[in-house]
C-alpha cells in the first residue's frame, strides 16, 4: 500500500474534512494532512512556503465552491506560483457539482489529474494513495 | 463706244476661232492669237496662274461682238438678279442652321451653301465682264463651282440611304400612338407602385448634393405625418430622428456622402404628430459621369408594427434565457446544498465499522446506508427533472408599502438587534409582481444590508420606488454598510454561494435568489458600491 507524504484538503465543508481526515488517518494513507477552509488560506500558505517545498503537499483535494477564493481562483493563483515551486504537486477536484461546465473547465488545467464527484469513497482515497510508493 | 463694235459684228461672226476672244476679230484691240495660246500646256498653266487678274488679253464684253443696249442690259441685270438670289438662299440656309442645330444632314446643307454661293459668283463675274474682262478669274470661279458641285453630287449620293431611312410623318404618327399606349401602361404601373408603396408604407427620397435639395415621395411625408406640401428646407436634416438614433443616421449619411457606403438601418423617428415609430431607412450613392457622388437616393419604410413584434419577441427570448439561467441556478442549489449533505451522510455511514456495533445497531446502520443511497439516487433523478422543468408564477398588482410593512414586521427582532432604521419613499406605489417574490426580494435586501452592516455604525436603509427615464418602475435599496469591491467581485455578486466577506452568516444565497426572482419576471437588478461606502441595489421592473 502506498503512502502520501503530505496530503492537503481545501474545502469549507467541516463534515467532509472531518471524514477525509478520519479515513486517511485510519487507513494510514498519508504521513501528514493539511486543512484549509478556503482557497485564500491555502494560497497564503503556499506563498509562505515557496522556499520550503518540503512543507508543501504532494496531493491536494480541492473543492470548487468556497468563500473568498473558490477552487478555480485558487488554481489561477497557483498556476502563477507554479514555476517558483520546486515540487510536483498533483490536484484532484472533489466537488458535489453537477455542472458540466465545471467538468470541462477542470480539463484545461494540466495540474488537475482527476475530477471526483462527491461523495468521495474510502476506495477512491486508497487509490490516490496507491499511486505513491 | 458701242457703235464701234456694232460695225465690227459681221467680221467677228465670220471669224473661225475657238475662243470668244478670237470672235472679236481684227477690230479688237488685242491680237487675235496671243503668244500664250501657241505655247506648251505647262507654259499655258504658268501664264494663267500668274495673270489671274490680268485683263489685257480681252476687251470688255460690251466691245466684243455687237450688243444692243437691251440685249446687254437684259444679260447684265438677269445675271445680277441671279447672283443676288443665289446669295440670299445661303444666307437663309445659314440662319436656319443657326436656329435649328438639330436639322438633319447639316454638312450637305453647308455644301449647298458653298455650291450656291459659287454659282452666284459665276453669274456676277459674267455681268462684270461687260466692263472688266477678267476671263481667267471667271475660269477659276467656274472651276471651283464645278468642283463643289461634283462634291455635292457625291455627298448627296452618299446620304441617299440615310434620307430614305428617315421616317415618314405617317410612321412618326404611328410611333407617337404606340408611345402613348406605353405611357398609359407606365402610368398604370406607376399607380400600382404608388399604391403598393402607400399600403406597404414604403417611400423614396432623394438628396441632390449640388443643389442641396431633398425630395420625398408622398409616402415619406405620410410616414412623417406631414402634409405633402410641407417645406422640408425649414427642418434640420435629422430633425425627425429621436436622440439615440440621430448620431447613427448622421454617421451613416456622412459615410455615404464621403465614401459611397450604402446603409440600411432600423431607427426610430418622432412624427409631426409626436408618435415615436420604427422605420427602416436605406440609402445609396449615385455617381455622375466623372465618378463623383452626385445624389443620395433611398427608401424609407414604416416598420413599426413589425419592429414592435420583433422587440417583444426579443424580450421573450431574453426572458427564456434568464429562465434557463435560473434553472441552472437551481441545479447549483441542488448540486451544492442538498448533495453536499447527502454525500457527507453517505461518507459518514461508510466510515462506521458495523462489526463493533450490537446486532440491532448494525441492522439499523445497514438501513441508514440504504436510506443514504436512496437519497443520493433520488437527488440524481431530481437533478435531471429540474433541468427540464420550469415554474411560472403569476404577477399581481401589489402595494409596495404594504409588502414592506409585512416584511419589516416579520424581521422586527433582527432589525431591532442591528439598530437599523428604514426610510421609505415610494413615489410609485403599485408594482406588478408575484407576491412571494417581492416579499422575498425585500426580505433578502434588508437581511443582506443587516448582514453586511458596519460594526461601529448604526445601519440606515433607504427603500425607494420611482419611474426612470424609460418609464420603468425602479425599486432602490441603499445602505451605509460595508459595501462590496465590485472591481474584484462585480461579475459574480449575484452568483450562487458567492460570499465576499468572511462572515459567519454569509451563505451567498440571498442575492442569487433575488436576481433569479427579478429576472424570472423580466426585470433587471444592478448594484453600485465601493468597499467601505455602503451599497445601492436597483431593481428595474419590466
Amino acid at each position: 500500500m502506498g503512502k502520501i507524504k503530505t496530503a492537503c484538503v481545501i474545502d469549507d465543508d467541516e463534515i467532509y474534512s472531518y471524514s477525509v481526515d478520519w479515513i486517511i488517518k485510519t487507513n494510514e494513507l498519508a504521513e501528514k494532512i493539511l486543512f484549509f477552509s478556503n482557497g485564500k488560506l491555502a494560497i497564503d500558505f503556499f506563498i509562505e512556503n515557496l522556499n520550503h517545498p518540503e512543507n508543501l503537499p504532494d496531493v491536494v483535494l480541492l473543492d470548487i465552491n468556497m468563500p473568498v477564493l473558490d477552487g478555480w481562483q485558487f488554481m489561477d493563483e497557483y498556476v502563477k506560483l507554479k514555476t517558483a515551486i520546486d515540487k510536483k504537486i498533483i490536484f484532484y477536484m472533489v466537488s458535489s457539482t453537477i455542472d458540466e461546465d465545471d467538468y470541462t473547465k477542470s480539463r484545461m488545467y494540466t495540474e488537475i489529474v482527476d475530477f471526483i464527484v462527491k461523495p468521495i469513497t474510502i476506495s477512491a482515497l486508497t487509490d490516490i494513495a496507491d499511486k505513491f510508493e | 463706244m458701242k457703235g464701234y463694235y456694232h460695225e465690227a459684228t459681221s467680221i467677228a461672226n465670220a471669224s473661225p476661232g475657238l475662243h470668244n476672244v478670237t470672235t472679236c476679230g481684227i477690230t479688237c484691240k488685242v491680237p487675235a492669237v496671243s503668244p500664250a495660246q501657241s505655247s506648251t500646256l505647262w507654259q499655258q498653266i504658268k501664264n494663267f496662274s500668274t495673270h489671274i487678274f490680268d485683263t489685257k488679253d480681252w476687251p470688255p464684253r460690251w466691245y466684243c461682238g455687237s450688243w444692243s443696249d437691251f440685249h446687254g442690259w437684259l444679260y447684265i441685270l438677269s445675271d445680277v438678279l441671279i447672283w443676288a438670289s443665289y446669295f440670299a438662299i445661303p444666307v437663309i440656309l445659314i440662319i436656319m442652321l443657326r436656329k435649328r442645330p438639330d436639322l438633319p444632314f447639316p454638312k450637305i446643307v453647308w455644301l449647298f451653301v458653298g455650291f450656291i454661293v459659287l454659282c452666284g459668283l459665276t453669274h456676277l463675274i459674267d455681268a462684270i465682264i461687260f466692263w472688266w474682262p477678267a476671263y481667267r478669274l471667271s475660269a477659276v470661279i467656274r472651276f471651283l463651282t464645278a468642283l463643289v458641285s461634283a462634291i455635292t453630287v457625291y455627298a448627296l449620293y452618299k446620304i441617299v440611304p440615310s434620307v430614305l431611312s428617315l421616317r415618314s410623318v405617317e410612321e412618326l404618327e404611328r410611333e407617337i400612338e404606340s408611345r402613348k399606349l406605353v405611357e398609359e401602361k407606365l402610368a398604370a404601373n406607376e399607380f400600382l407602385l404608388l399604391e403598393a408603396g402607400r399600403l406597404g408604407k414604403v417611400g423614396g427620397w432623394e438628396f441632390d448634393i449640388k443643389s442641396q435639395k431633398v425630395s420625398w415621395s408622398k409616402v415619406v411625408y405620410d410616414i412623417h405625418g406631414l402634409p405633402h406640401d410641407h417645406n422640408l428646407e425649414l427642418d434640420g436634416a435629422y430633425s425627425y430622428y429621436t436622440p439615440p438614433f440621430k448620431n447613427s443616421i448622421k454617421t451613416a449619411v456622412e459615410e455615404c456622402l464621403n465614401n459611397g457606403t450604402s446603409y440600411d438601418l432600423e431607427l426610430q423617428i418622432q412624427t409631426a404628430g409626436g408618435a415615436v415609430i420604427w422605420v427602416r431607412t436605406c440609402g445609396e450613392a449615385f455617381y455622375d459621369e466623372e465618378g463623383n457622388i452626385a445624389k443620395l437616393r433611398g427608401v424609407l419604410m414604416d416598420i413599426d408594427k413589425y419592429k414592435i413584434n420583433e422587440v417583444s419577441l426579443y424580450k421573450s427570448i431574453e426572458m427564456v434565457n434568464q429562465n434557463n439561467k435560473q434553472l441552472k441556478g437551481f441545479t447549483h442549489i441542488l448540486s451544492h446544498n442538498i448533495r453536499n449533505h447527502a454525500s457527507n451522510f453517505a461518507l459518514l455511514t461508510s466510515m462506521i465499522d458495523t462489526s463493533e456495533l450490537s446486532n440491532h445497531n448494525a441492522e439499523h446502520m445497514e438501513k441508514l446506508r440504504i436510506v443514504s443511497g436512496g437519497l443520493n439516487k433520488t437527488l440524481d433523478d431530481l437533478k435531471d427533472a429540474i433541468k427540464i422543468r420550469e415554474s411560472i408564477i403569476a404577477a399581481e398588482a401589489l402595494s409596495i408599502a404594504e409588502i414592506t410593512n409585512n416584511v419589516v414586521a416579520i424581521m422586527q427582532s433582527e432589525i431591532l438587534e442591528s439598530r437599523a432604521t428604514i426610510e421609505k419613499d415610494f413615489a410609485e406605489q403599485t408594482i406588478l409582481f408575484p407576491k412571494l417574490y417581492l416579499e422575498s426580494i425585500i426580505m433578502n435586501l434588508i437581511s443582506n444590508a443587516i448582514k453586511y452592516k458596519k460594526a461601529d455604525e448604526d445601519l440606515k436603509i433607504s427603500l425607494k420606488t420611482y419611474k426612470n427615464i424609460n418609464g420603468q418602475i425602479v425599486l432602490e435599496c441603499q445602505d451605509n454598510g460595508l459595501g462590496i469591491d465590485l472591481q474584484l467581485h462585480g461579475q459574480k455578486i449575484f452568483g450562487l454561494y458567492k460570499t465576499f466577506h468572511n462572515h459567519k452568516n454569509a451563505h451567498g444565497v440571498g442575492l442569487f435568489l433575488v436576481k433569479t426572482q427579478v429576472e424570472s419576471q423580466g426585470g433587471i437588478i444592478s448594484v453600485e458600491s465601493t468597499e467601505g461606502n455602503g451599497a445601492t441595489f436597483r431593481i428595474n421592473f419590466n
